[in-house]
């Protein structure tokens, strides 16, 4: 059954990104954008157009033919490995990717990181002592930090630390100390998130009848917790991780617009705004096979790990 | 219990400090030696063209001091000797520069004609090349001896001189030429030399000690991305650089606030401009481009939009502009002449409805064009407001179907000489014609000013044509921009250059 599941998974896969490769290749022809005059755009500027010289460059590039052709010679190439060469600085893609792939991987593993170190332990005082001031005082603070928008956090983060207390830099991405208000920026959120939960999670595990059958047995309150509710309470927190990140990686723009860091997210942008469609469509397309293949990871791994689901799907 | 994950929780956790530990992958801009001058920058327009040369790119690499071009624009305008010392016009055609003597790439590489040649016939066969030099205009480029350069024009160009200011056209050692685009690291000859990049992010350059002119007073330059504007502003407020441009309006009270933060304000040679479909709709009536002039009060955009910061314009070009044609009026403001207008053209109340179009990267448009919306209205004209990304809204505008265009124009991007915005925006078959203004005796004469050496002489001609096209309403001219600039305490000899040519400069100093 297991393993029927898997080949259903793994054949559905690549039947999604299939579909969404075409979506992808499409969307920028689908927003009215020229590619062969943005990217003359971007290399000149607002100086004048020599007509020639564009549709020189619609020939080279392969723009003059079929959308089809161009989709099929795109697809091929990118199933080869080549993800071709930036328009605007000709330099290939998956090096511009790669390097904005690290700056946010970096952002975006701290973030869920730290977030994960004080969620679980605030998570865990709220559910041990449900409807306390102190259950109370998480709950409040969690719907804050899901509230607070990051243009606003951001920017008042920068007038404390940055211009008033002159502790930390404003922004850039040149060491350590750069990597503090932009995660202190993201990292509200995905603490509100993993904390409620992480409280909802434990509660449910505190009240199941195993437990009770353990505390029966005579374990200490604290074994109990680690052995048995944690455990159980914890997957629900990592699968949300998961998603996370994945959503951290490719939306992480304002922050990085914000303390000017060349993520991955404003290099998406900026791609946008030139008409980069090599860069574009290549990004796009990682991000949303990175977040399938993290989803479906996950649901793998739950059938894996948990027993419950496996016997459902047997007794249906 | 077996099947509980007894190593996942563990691992996860491993990973994520061990990825939290890994060290940012960009090292921290290396610390000055003590006692060394080092200047930071932020720069708005970071090179994204693999710094190409024939790009934009070229605009930043000249403005760090890393390369130079064959002749400079001046702060005050004028055309002065750079790479070549002198320049001449051997006769109709033909255009020589003699090199100036002892001068070195920096990678050791000595500046010959030939290196010019080879340099300037890379711009010839580029895919995308600058303005004022394809191969339609230019015949060839030839070394006549050691350090003499000629240049063969395809007909006469009074212009080629000023024409090689551009940062594009900077010269680089031979050796830069063999990739694509060249190499531009250790190659240039300016008085700062590139050291170090970390990409999208900061560039290094350290003090030219071989430069062949006066030496440069600063050791080094550290040059930091910042494309956002408030970004730039924080980063002039925390301290964290010594100098920033294009800062935005709204942040100027705040700047202005600071004991040790100047501001300079600079005119541009830039003027917020609404093309008018001259071609086909109604904009087509000279009577309705007339009412719509009529109906817009510039006065008060610049002093609700631009909240003072700015001009309001007449013509195309700025008062402090030498060309600049002093007879036209700026209030041109009368809501009652633009209703006669109208009922002269026979339009009644409410009949017309015309579409403004705008985009948003500057954020002085959208505003403006919501402004015009109502000045129209008062005037019983309908206005749609469309905003929306400048490559989107180019090419149906290129195709006529528009009526009314706000673009943010700049009029000296190749040379300092307004001659290439003329024939672009207003020439019969010029490449930034939005309007699809036409007027064949314009064309005459910008190609008879095209031959005039004698500079006075072509302003002359600019002066007409832009009488000519002010009384055609061919566009509607709103206002001059002005920059704002920031500068800490302790920077000397700061200048701003009037094309953003040059920024680091041999002069530019800290105070000890």
């Amino acid at each position: 059954m297991f393993y029927q599941t898997l080949i259903r998974r793994l054949l559905i896969l690549p039947l999604i990104l299939l579909l969404t490769s075409v979506a992808i290749f499409l969307l920028p022809y689908l927003a009215g954008i020229d590619p062969t005059l943005s990217i003359i755009r971007a290399r000149i500027g607002e100086r004048t157009l020599d007509p020639a010289a564009v549709e020189q460059l619609r020939n080279d590039l392969g723009l003059d033919r079929s959308l089809a052709g161009q989709y099929v010679q795109w697809l091929g190439d990118i199933l080869r490995g080549d993800l071709g060469f930036s328009y605007v600085s000709r330099t290939p893609v998956a090096l511009i990717l790669g390097r904005g792939l690290r700056v946010t991987a970096l952002l975006a593993v701290t973030t869920l990181g730290l977030a994960l170190l004080l969620a679980v332990p605030l998570g865990i005082a709220a559910a041990l002592r449900p409807g306390s001031w102190l259950d109370t005082l998480i709950t409040v603070g969690c719907q804050l930090g899901v509230a607070v928008p990051q243009y606003v956090l951001a920017p008042l983060l920068i007038l404390l630390f940055a211009l008033q207390l002159g502790w930390l830099p404003s922004a850039g991405w040149r060491g350590p100390l750069f990597l503090i208000l932009p995660v202190c920026t993201l990292l509200p959120g995905p603490v509100a998130y993993f904390t409620q939960a992480m409280r909802s999670a434990l509660v449910e595990a505190l009240q199941a009848e195993y437990l009770r059958t353990a505390h029966a047995k005579g374990l200490p309150f604290w074994l109990v917790l680690r052995r048995h509710a944690l455990r159980n309470a914890l997957i629900p927190v990592m699968t949300m991780a998961t998603l996370w990140l994945a959503g951290l990686l490719g939306g992480s723009v304002i922050v990085e617009v914000i303390f000017a860091i060349p993520g991955l997210g404003r290099v998406l942008y900026e791609a946008v705004l030139a008409g980069d469609l090599p860069l574009l469509q290549a990004g796009l397309l990682f991000l949303v096979t990175l977040a399938t293949l993290l989803s479906g990871g996950t649901d793998l791994l739950y059938l894996l790990l948990n027993p419950t689901i496996r016997l459902e799907q047997k007794t249906r | 219990m077996r099947y509980q994950p007894r190593w996942l929780l563990p691992l996860l956790l491993l990973s994520l400090v061990l990825a939290a530990c890994a060290p940012i992958a960009q090292a921290p801009a290396a610390a000055p030696a003590t006692g060394a001058k080092q200047l930071i920058i932020s720069e708005t327009f970071w090179p994204d063209a693999g710094y190409a040369i024939e790009t934009d790119d070229a605009f930043a690499l000249s403005g760090w001091g890393a390369t130079e071009t064959l002749l400079k624009v001046d702060f005050d305008g004028q055309i002065k000797p750079l790479l070549a010392e002198s320049w001449e016009r051997v006769d109709d055609l033909r255009w020589s520069f003699k090199l100036r003597e002892g001068v070195t790439f920096h990678n050791g590489e000595a500046l010959t004609a030939e290196a010019v040649v080879t340099a300037l016939n890379y711009l010839l066969a580029a895919e995308t090349p600058p303005r004022g030099l394809s191969p339609e205009n230019v015949a060839s480029i030839e070394a006549s001896d050691e350090r003499t350069v000629v240049i063969t024009t395809v007909e006469p160009d009074a212009l080629t001189p000023n024409r090689l200011t551009g940062p594009s056209f900077a010269i680089l050692a031979p050796a830069a030429y063999a990739s694509t685009p060249p190499a531009v690291f250790g190659t240039g000859t300016g008085p700062f030399v590139l050291a170090e990049e970390v990409p999208e992010q900061s560039v290094t350059l350290r003090k030219n000690e071989a430069y062949w002119g006066e030496a440069p007073k600063l050791d080094e330059v550290v040059v930091l991305a910042a494309p956002d504007g408030e970004v730039r502003a924080t980063m002039l407020r925390t301290g964290e650089v010594h100098i920033a441009e294009h800062l935005p309006i709204p942040q100027l009270p705040l700047l202005e606030a600071e004991a040790d933060i100047n501001v300079v304000r600079t005119p541009q040679p830039r003027t917020t401009t609404l093309y008018l479909n001259n071609r086909q709709g109604p904009l087509a009536d000279l009577l309705v481009r007339r009412a719509v002039l009529h109906a817009i009060d510039k006065r008060a955009l610049v002093a609700a939009v631009l909240e003072g910061v700015g001009a309001p314009a007449a013509g195309p070009f700025a008062p402090n502009e030498v060309w600049v044609n002093p007879d036209l009026p700026v209030d041109t403001f009368d809501p009652e002449a633009a209703k006669a207008l109208l009922a002269e053209a026979g339009i009644g109340e409410g009949a017309l409805t015309l579409n403004i179009w705008t985009y948003p990267v500057r954020a002085n448009l959208p505003p403006t064009a919501v402004a015009i919306q109502q000045m129209l209205t008062d005037v019983g004209i309908g206005a749609e407001v469309r905003i929306a990304p400048y490559n989107v809204l180019e090419p149906t505008v290129r195709e006529g179907n528009y009526d009314i265009f706000i673009v943010s124009r700049g009029h000296l991007l190749d040379n300092y000489d307004p001659e290439g915005f003329l024939q672009a925006d207003i020439g019969c078959d010029g490449s930034f014609n939005l309007s699809g203004y036409c007027n064949e005796a314009i064309d005459a004469k910008l190609a008879e000013a095209r031959t005039l050496i004698d500079a006075e002489a072509r302003y002359a001609i600019y002066r007409e044509i832009q009488q000519t096209i002010f009384d055609d309403v061919a566009c509607i001219w709103l206002d001059y921009t002005e920059q704002l600039y920031g500068v800490r305490e302790g920077v000397l000899n700061y200048q701003p250059h009037p094309l953003e040519y040059y920024l680091v400069t041999p002069a530019l100093d800290l105070a000890r």
